[in-house]
This record gives C-alpha cells, structure tokens and sequence, in this order.
C-alpha cells in the first residue's frame, strides 16, 4: 500500500515558494524557496521555532499572504498563489485547523450557524443534516448544534474547529499548531481523531508544530524549517533517529524528555 | 525533609466571584515545599494551579480570595497578619514569575527602571546601590552587557530575554521560594531548556525552594524532586517525581497514559488513552470523589464519599482505589 501511494501524485505540492514581507522600509523573506509535497494519507510536520516561518508558510500555502514567487498545485493541478484568485472548487481542497479555535469563532455565533456557513459558501450541500454529520465526523453529538462557543469544553471547541475545516470536504487539511494549546486530555482526543480522519476521509495533512513528541505520533514525513528555509526532511523515523543537521540535534535535544516509545 | 518546610499549606479554599455567588475553586489543598527543593504542581486547565500560586504570592485577582485555610510561611502564619505585614513578608519571601513575560513587564518603561523598583519596594537602599544590584542580577541570570540592558525597554528584547528579566526581578529580594507558573509555555524549546536550567542553577546555588506550575509531564521528572497533581481544586497526588512512572491516583495514570508516544516504525498509529468528559467546573456540585465520573476504577464508594488523603510509600494519594506499587517479584 505504501508503494502504490508513493507513486500517485501528491495532494499538495509546493515548489519553491517564496513570501516576502516589507516592513518599515525593509524586505524581510519570511519563506525562502520551500519545496514539498503530501500524499494521500500522509501526515506531513512541519517543525521549527517560532520566527522561523512556518505558520507564514501556512498562510502561503492557504494564499492568504500570497507567495510572491513559486508554484502550488493541489490534485496535481495548478493554482493560483492568491486565494481571491482561486475557483470556489480549488478553495474547498484546503482545510484549515488553528491553534485556538474559540478565538476563531465569532461569539455570538451557534454550532450550526459556525458550520453552515462554510458549507454554504464552500458549494457543499448545506442540507439540514450537514453540520450534524460533520459533528459526527468528528465525534460530536448533533445536540450541540445550538450551542455558542463559550458553552463548549476546550476539546469541544477544537473538534468543532476541525469539523468547519472539514465542511468544504477537503483533500488537504493544514494544522497550524492544532493541539498545542490543549491539555494532555484533550490533547489525546484530538490527535486519535486526526489519525482516524486521516485513514477514513484519504486525507492529505500537514502539521505545523513546535512539539516533538507530537509529531513522534503523528508524522510520517518531518520537514524542519530554520530562517525561512528547509533546512532538512525525510522520513520520520530518519530525522528523528539520525538528523542531519546541526539545528534539527538542538530542536529535538531540546524536547523536554526523551520521546516516549510506543 | 526533615527540615522545617518553606511553605506549609493545610486546608485551603480559595474563592472566585461567579454568576451563582462566591465558589470555591481551590477546595481543602494539602501542600508543603521544602527547603531547596522543586516542586511540580501539575494538573489540566481549570484544576485551581494557577489560582493556588496566585493565593500563596498573594496577588489573587479582583473577585478572589483566600476563604479559609492555614498558610505557613518561613514559619510564621500569615493568618490575622494585617495587611502590610502580609504584603511584606510575601514580597520579601515569595518571588513568582509568569507565562508571559512581555505582559508582565511594563512596555514604557526601561529594564533598569523595573528592576530598580522591584529592589526598592523592599529594601530602603540608595537608588546608587539598587543600580548597581540590579547589574550584578542581571549577571546571575546569565545577562551579558548588563549596563547597557538597562537602559532597554522590554519590545527590545527576545522572549526569552524577557523572561530572564522577570527571574532576576523575582529574586531580587532573595526569597525563600520561587512560584514559576508555566514559566516557559510561551517559549520556543531550545529557550524552555534554558530558562530551566537557569532556574535550577539559581535554586541550588541559593537554596530557595522552586514551584513550578506546568501541565508539561515531560518537564517533572527532569526537573522536579517532587510531583503534586491538582485536580479540581485539591492536591490528589503528591509524590517523588523519581517515582511518577508508579503513580498510585487513576488521574495521575490517566494524564501518563495520554501522553503521545513515538509511533512504530511499521504499521498504523496506536490509538493514544483519552481521558473522557471534563474537569468539574468551581461550584460544581461534587458528591464523593471529583474525579469518579472519568474514572476507570470507580465504585459506588466513590460516588459516596470523598477520600482521604491516605500514604502509600512516599506518596499521599486522595483516592479509594490507588492503584497498587509495583513491586519485585521474589522468584522462588
């Protein structure tokens, strides 16, 4: 099966993309020739330190703050760099999961309305069982649907996070710290569903985070990005157990324990 | 351990102002620091951690207070203490420092001028002299160019800078204990492992005693000498960190077991244990033990009646059913 998966053509590829910010009359390259690629039903991390471009690669990736230079095709087709440049059908292909998904959500907001609305706008249809499958999907009861984001726990709120990512149903999800900000609890949840979502929906998912030991579960490729750059990538076991570089030995020296082995 | 403790706290109950009336989010905490020692206070959000440093810093918020309890401070109880003492005596023998340390600092004023401040509200010292501590502490937080770092504003420097600031302002009036709640969250890793090294270094060197308020298990046992896991409200694990892996309280298993592992190099993730349902809000209402709902081993017993604290080896756990330690097998 892994065979037959290196071969087909990746969700998500990305070549040499570049994204340039100008600050206070200076240029600052922010993501500096950053090549990669996911496959169906693979995890790819995306590890470094805060600065070091990862979540700026994210929001690149996602055409949020445009590359200014590079190639992204998604399905093996192209498209263009600027999301307001992007069909409808090419927008629906990326999900997005934040780090806070309660600060994401506007307040006054129920469960439903949360999730209908990207349905709605994403072309899916927005049929009255929509959000309560999507609920399902991530594990959650459809009577939640009332609900305002204040009323949910913290693992509530990020599954509901990850149901609205999901509602465009599509082929590539990008977590940007997803549980970073969750406790071990909560944290365990979201990462089982992660690896289900992955397995049952063939999705594609790259994982940005600072957290080794997270990524020792879940990744299956390691990408370690340092000034902009990726500065090293290949299997997980690889560059966990032999890295390279100098930069990749300090990060995962710096994990605060050996990494648990399953 | 035989020395008298720091810090000694027995049935406290901190109180939060909520839409129901006043609550109890901190409900009958146990708890002692020794001499020199680390402790870990470990537990989810929402477990009382944050609010117990704050009540033993005294810097609880509007709408919080101590309800009851004893707190023993270098052996005096601060019980009754009219309000200056109190203020005094926690701010010469108390030090804490926060998760983040760019909102701890005041943005408008200079590194200098905050450290001075600090040093001057408990010591009548020259403005001269208290210039020149504040350069030699800046030194013992591994600073370099202190002189010149105190003309800085806080915008100026990293995070973990930042933080090294805040450590040297805490000890400034060498206290006997040091509260450091989530002290490194908000760093990148390679920082965390300094901030931590540093933190130790200055315990040791100094012998104050060192509080480190995490939810990160993997930072205990590298760093704690002992480990006390919160939940809702109360201490219900307390225990040499050199032993976590032999927790007794199901909670403390549970929190372990969820940890992520390594994967295995073939074949697909296994699935990590969840702990399901939720920490019980302050003012919940709590028959038997607060953990029961999410508990594996839960009886009608717990359900009933909240345990004691009862002492198993070194450790003392609130529970009815501890899980037993592990113990060699004497082959025949």
């Amino acid at each position: 099966m892994t065979l037959a998966l290196a071969r087909s053509e990746p969700l998500l590829q990305a070549d040499d993309l570049s994204v340039t910010f100008a600050t206070a009359g200076r240029r600052v390259e922010a993501v500096r020739g950053v090549s990669l690629a996911v496959h169906r039903g693979e995890v790819l991390a995306v590890i470094g330190e805060s600065g070091s471009g990862k979540s700026t690669l994210a929001r690149a990736i996602l055409g949020l703050t445009p590359p200014h230079s590079g190639t992204l095709r998604l399905d093996g087709e192209r498209v263009p760099l600027a999301v307001t440049a992007r069909s409808r059908v090419q927008r629906r292909k990326l999900g997005m999961v934040f780090q806070d998904s309660g600060a994401a959500f506007n307040p006054r907001f129920s469960v439903a309305r949360i999730l209908n609305e990207p349905i709605r706008l994403l072309g899916g249809d927005a049929g009255k069982g929509a959000a309560e499958e999507l609920l399902d999907a991530v594990g959650l009861s459809g009577a939640l649907l009332g609900r305002r984001p204040h009323e949910l726990s913290g693992g509530q709120r990020q599954r509901v996070g990850i149901a609205r990512a999901l509602a465009g149903n599509p082929e590539v999800l990008i977590c940007d710290e997803a549980v970073s900000a969750l406790d071990l609890s909560v944290q365990a949840q979201i990462l089982n569903l992660l690896a289900d979502l992955l397995l049952r929906r063939g999705l594609a998912i790259l994982f940005i985070t600072h957290d080794i030991s997270v990524v020792s579960y879940l990744a299956d490729r390691i990408a370690v990005m340092h000034q902009g750059k990726i500065v090293e990538s290949g299997p997980a076991s690889a560059v966990l157990d032999t890295p390279r570089m100098a930069y990749t030995r300090t990060l995962l020296a710096s994990a605060p324990e050996p990494v648990l082995r399953g | 351990m035989n020395a008298a403790p720091v810090l000694s706290v027995r049935d406290l109950n901190v109180g939060v102002r909520s839409a129901r009336g006043e609550v109890d989010a901190v409900r009958g905490l146990d708890l002692d620091v020794a001499r020199g020692e680390t402790l870990a206070l470990v537990g989810e959000s929402g477990c009382g951690k944050s609010l117990t440093a704050l009540a033993l810093a005294g810097l609880l918020p509007d709408g919080a207070r101590i309800r009851s309890g004893r707190i023993v401070l270098g052996g005096v109880s601060i019980e009754g203490l009219p309000e200056r003492r109190l203020r005094r005596l926690r701010g010469q023998r108390v030090g804490m420092v926060f998760q983040d340390p760019m909102a701890a600092l005041n943005p408008v004023l200079t590194i200098g001028e905050q450290i001075v401040e600090a040093i001057r509200a408990h010591r009548s010292v020259s403005r001269a002299q208290a210039r020149s501590d504040a350069e030699s502490l800046l030194a013992r937080v591994r600073l370099r160019e202190g002189a010149q770092l105190l003309q800085a504003f806080p915008h100026q420097l990293s995070g973990g800078m930042r933080q090294r600031i805040l450590i040297a302002i805490a000890i400034a009036n060498r206290p006997d204990m040091l509260i450091a709640d989530e002290p490194t969250t908000a760093l990148d890793a390679t920082v965390q492992a300094e901030i931590l090294a540093l933190l130790d270094e200055l315990r040791r060197d100094s012998g104050m005693a060192l509080v480190l308020i995490t939810h990160d298990l993997g930072l205990v046992s590298r760093w704690a000498d002992r480990i006390a896991v919160m939940y809702a409200g109360r201490a219900v694990e307390t225990r040499s960190a050199a032993t976590l892996a032999d927790a007794a309280h199901p909670y403390t298993r549970a929190l372990l077991a969820a940890r992520p592992r390594r994967r295995p190099l073939r074949g697909p993730r296994q699935r990590l244990a969840e702990i399901t349902g939720r920490v019980p809000l302050p003012g919940e209402v709590i028959s038997g033990c607060a953990f029961a709902d999410r508990c594996a081993a839960m009886t009608a017993l717990c359900r009933r009646q909240a345990p004691e604290t009862q002492r198993l080896g070194d450790a003392g756990v609130s529970c009815h059913h501890p899980f037993a330690p592990r113990r060699e097998v004497a082959l025949p």
